[in-house]
């Protein structure tokens, strides 16, 4: 299996709080991964890191072969759990600033899903309902032709119709040798896409298999598995 | 690429001041035409000429104040709240962007001053009032000349006009080394302020420490050089010494923000 993204003891502190403990994981190519835990488990923890927001404590990641930094985020395209939009740009604005900063951004694919969602090109950021706000960071994330996507509870906070939709987008726009990370505790939603899924849990790594390798083992859906795991 | 940051950057510090810069120069204008209008009886006219003076000179005052907020609400926004999870994702050092920053906050404040400079020269100058400034700019330096000498005076001018640009440098990268530490804080812009004083007091301490060592106890000065000493060897031993402390304070200033940008980021 090629491996897209590889960490070693991956350790990250804060203070006093453990934030991940000693994580080992191997990522493959062309995989479609669910990173699902309960709040506070470490999923945002580990997204920042390989998206070059934190650096590890201890333990080394690497994605594409590289240590975290100016190579890993030419290929990495990141949605973060937070509106990183810049309120007074306008929709244009922000995809010519995705096109002068990576050299993968698709105008073409951005523009065609921005007409899909009848969403105006000219309409300043901050005019724009907060879910319509999502929608364009997924599209300017979405729009790059990148080798890892990291997407960081794209799904949480919008309506059962606009997360259809975004799945929608997600499976559409991503490369079949790409692979997509994607962190939620939403699973019922997202388990129909997923090829892998990673069990998060108090800092540290609890499974890590195939969903079909889940389904086959416990005669159980994903969503029932992560339950019976994490129960309280 | 690098060249798109300083583009993004440029666009948007000068989003806010070019408005600005264009309401003061109209506003100067107007100012000097007001001036050419006949003293009025009721004193009526007096007030209106007084009001738009008044308003350019506040004008003038305000682009540097909004200049200075401006480059620090900018390295905040950008970098450390939410806008900071996509510029800290581009494909840049962390040092890029700090010194893109910086150069550009640099040009902004240095922008001001040719700004401010050009609505006076609308506002008062005339061509009596132009000479008497080069007569004023022309005097002091020939005092100045015959003090020291010609290459010494030269020097001395680009020497000063070093030391401002190297303040402005220090001054701004000491703002963003506060926002750097105080972002570690759960209320950032009170960690901010807080790291401002703090950042202060241990200057103050420091330089006085310093200055009382040299002064007083005379303590690093060879006897040799205090015995020839005369005006222009100290006064160019003055400048030379605030260079060199304008210049580490932007040294350290600038390795704090870097280090706690790129090891401590906190984005929450």
């Amino acid at each position: 299996m090629d491996t897209i993204l590889e960490c070693k003891s991956l350790t990250k502190k804060f203070k006093e709080n453990t934030a991940l403990n000693d994580v080992n994981l191997s990522i493959g190519k062309g995989r479609i991964v669910g990173l699902l835990g309960p709040n506070g488990s470490g999923k945002t923890t580990f997204i920042k890191i390989a998206a070059g927001l934190l650096t590890p404590t201890s333990g080394d990641i690497a994605i594409g072969g590289n240590f975290v930094g100016i190579e890993t985020k030419k290929i990495v395209s990141y949605l973060p759990d937070h509106n990183f939009l810049t309120p007074w740009m306008t929709v244009e604005g922000m995809i010519k600033y995705f096109e002068d900063f990576y050299e993968d951004f698709s105008r073409e694919r951005a523009e065609k899903m921005l007409e899909n969602l009848s969403i105006n090109r000219k309409s300043k950021i901050k005019t724009l309902s907060k879910g319509t706000q999502e929608k364009v960071a997924l599209i300017l994330v979405m729009s790059r032709r990148a080798q890892l996507y990291l997407l960081d509870e794209p799904i949480a906070g919008v309506d059962p119709a606009t997360r259809d939709y975004i799945l929608r987008t997600i499976l559409s726009n991503y490369d079949g040798d790409a692979t997509i990370i994607i962190s939620t505790h939403l699973i019922s939603d997202v388990e129909q896409v997923l090829s892998d899924v990673i069990f998060i849990n108090n800092s540290q790594v609890v499974l890590c298999d195939t969903v079909d390798n889940i389904r086959d083992t416990y005669g159980k859906s994903v969503d029932e598995y992560f339950r019976e795991v994490f129960r309280c | 690429m690098l060249r798109k940051l300083y583009k993004h950057e440029f666009a948007s510090l000068y989003r806010i001041l070019l408005p600005l810069y264009g309401v003061l120069l109209g506003l100067s204008v107007l100012t000097r035409f007001v001036s050419f209008l006949p003293k009025g009886e009721s004193g009526v006219l007096d007030f209106w000429k007084g009001l738009v003076l008044s308003l350019s000179i506040m004008l003038i005052v305000s682009i540097f104040v909004v200049g200075s907020v401006v480059i620090v609400v900018r390295f905040y926004q950008n970098m450390l709240s939410k806008q900071g999870y996509l510029t800290n994702t581009l494909p840049f050092k962390t040092y890029n962007h700090i010194i893109c920053k910086l150069i550009c906050g640099v040009v902004v404040e240095i922008t001001n001053v040719i700004v401010a400079a050009g609505s006076l020269l609308i506002m008062l100058g005339t061509k009596k009032g132009l000479t008497q400034i080069w007569n004023v700019i022309k005097g002091s330096y020939i005092a100045f000349r015959e003090s020291t000498s010609t290459a010494t005076s030269i020097v001395s001018i680009i020497e000063i006009a070093i030391i401002g640009v190297l303040s402005l440098i220090s001054g701004i990268l000491m703002f963003y080394a506060c926002m750097a530490i105080g972002q570690q804080f759960k209320n950032k812009i009170l960690g901010s302020v807080i790291a401002y004083f703090c950042i202060y007091a241990v200057i103050q301490v420091i330089s006085t420490a310093f200055i009382t060592t040299v002064t007083v106890l005379g303590v690093g000065i060879p006897e040799a050089w205090v015995e020839n000493a005369t005006i222009t060897t100290v006064s160019q031993g003055f400048i030379i010494f605030l260079m060199f402390v304008q210049a580490i304070q932007a040294v350290v200033y600038y390795l704090i923000t870097n280090y706690f940008l790129s090891k401590k980021l906190n984005l929450e």
